[in-house]
């Protein structure tokens, strides 16, 4: 990446509060939003809703949901139109954090422990353990680099399945047998 | 180029700092593009698989089958499990679970012999000498207190280690997703199961194959009773029921066969 347009991302970047880290700091900074997003579901007078959206504040920087909504389509992708292209992603997203907030509402004070990052060829793993009862849940956070030390989390591993190639397969899946537009659908109405 | 870049990226920042709400989308899409067709793209393309090269060809049975198998886990195994979970007390399912896990020893050891992992033979023969005395017959579980952990393998994996390719996908009645490898394989595991239908086996239990099946039966029971909030909540992620199992199955069996 050149100069200039480095300068312009980390410029966006500062505008719009998002953070890619550098990979030192993966770690740090993982257990610390973890420990105060935990923190935060045990506050009970907060309901799912404003747990999440103080939590989404903390881990959205993180993410590249649209590189996510991207390789979610898979070849798909090129063959819609730019202007498809940014309605799936904002649906896409919707679905992601709708996800989520299941997630988090079915948290019963679990304890998640952060292991070794590995190196993966070009990627950066960050494999997590949610211990519970009687089971260890792997979760694996995958990062790609943006830029010179820009790291920024593409896909999550969850028992070593990858959610972004879940959808993949659904969205290939589906659009064999329909319309872009019923795909919409159908993520439209997973996303309540 | 680099010009509409930067004025591309500067008029999105605009943008972003207007509406708050948007800012994820917004800024999502502009790291994305700035990989438009480069090779970091091609790397992804090489990371995930492209669904429509998969041999499907039970497809339409596979699909129906599914949701046949939904419908019965709704209205008939996941009330029943919850039963099971709320009339026996946390202990005795747990002394159940313990007895089925031990009894099933011969099967991990065997595929674990198979793939060559001599460390997990002796941790298992370990944990099933252990905890069939100490724990009474395998009611308790007393080995893994001991640091001695379960190692899990079946006839499927024991495939999957020497390179045999998943086949394609199979979904089975009740049983589920699974594929031709894993279909085939678990009729060798069925010959080693001390609850199965062989009766040249000198540790089978059941005297009958009417009671062999009441036995497989009860054990699933016990086995579901662990995961059936599991079924639900995995249900809600899915899009599309089918290729949702189907991909989810095949990756985490992928995963197992490389642990």
């Amino acid at each position: 990446m050149t100069g200039i347009v480095r300068v312009a991302v980390l410029t966006v970047a500062a505008a719009v509060g998002l953070f890619a880290i550098e990979a030192e700091k993966i770690k740090p900074t993982m257990r610390e939003n973890i420990d105060r997003a935990l923190e935060l579901l045990k506050k009970e007078q907060l309901d799912t809703k404003q747990q999440a959206t103080k939590i989404y504040a903390m881990f959205d920087g993180m993410f590249d949901y649209s590189l996510m909504a991207r390789l979610s389509l898979g070849k798909h992708w090129s063959r819609l139109t730019p202007e498809q292209q940014e309605i799936f992603t904002e649906k896409f997203v919707a679905k992601l954090k709708k996800s989520y907030m299941d997630e988090l509402s079915s948290y019963s004070g679990e304890k998640i422990e952060l292991k070794d990052m590995e190196q993966n060829k070009s990627r950066l793993h960050l494999l997590t353990h949610i211990v519970a009862e009687n089971d260890v849940y792997e979760i694996t956070y995958k990062f790609y680099r943006a830029g010179e030390n820009d790291w920024y989390i593409y896909d999550i591993d969850i028992l070593g399945v990858s959610i972004v190639q879940t959808y993949r397969n659904q969205f290939s899946g589906l659009l064999e047998e329909d319309s872009f537009d019923k795909l919409l659908a159908l993520l439209e109405k997973h996303s309540i | 180029m680099r010009c509409i870049w930067v004025s591309l990226l500067l008029c999105n920042c605009l943008f972003a700092a207007s509406s708050d709400l948007d800012a994820f989308v917004l800024d999502g899409t502009k790291k994305s593009e700035l990989h438009n067709g480069d090779a970091l793209m091609q790397s992804f393309d090489a990371e995930f698989s492209e669904p429509e090269e998969d041999f499907d060809p039970l497809q339409g049975y596979n699909e129906v089958m599914t949701q046949i198998n939904d419908r019965i886990y709704v209205y008939a195994f996941n009330p029943l499990a919850r039963t099971y979970k709320k009339v026996m007390p946390k202990r005795v399912r747990g002394f159940v679970n313990n007895f089925f896990h031990n009894i099933y020893f011969p099967i991990r050891f065997t595929n674990n012999a198979f793939q060559g992992k001599a460390q997990n033979c002796v941790e298992e023969t370990g944990r099933f000498f252990l905890n069939t005395t100490l724990g009474l017959g395998g009611l308790f579980d007393p080995a893994s207190n001991e640091g001695l952990i379960r190692h899990d393998e079946d006839f499927g994996q024991t495939l999957g280690y020497y390179g045999v390719g998943s086949g394609f996908h199979i979904v089975l009645p009740v049983l589920g997703p699974s594929n031709l490898r894993d279909f085939s394989a678990s009729f060798v595991d069925g010959v080693l199961s001390p609850i199965g239908t062989n009766d040249d086996l000198n540790y089978r239990i059941p005297e009958s194959d009417r009671a062999s099946g009441a036995w497989q039966g009860a054990k699933a029971l016990s086995d579901y009773s662990y995961y059936v909030d599991d079924y639900e909540k995995m249900k809600k992620e899915a899009i599309d029921l089918y290729h949702f199992y189907k991909n989810v199955y095949e990756q985490r069996r992928e995963r197992l066969i490389a642990e």
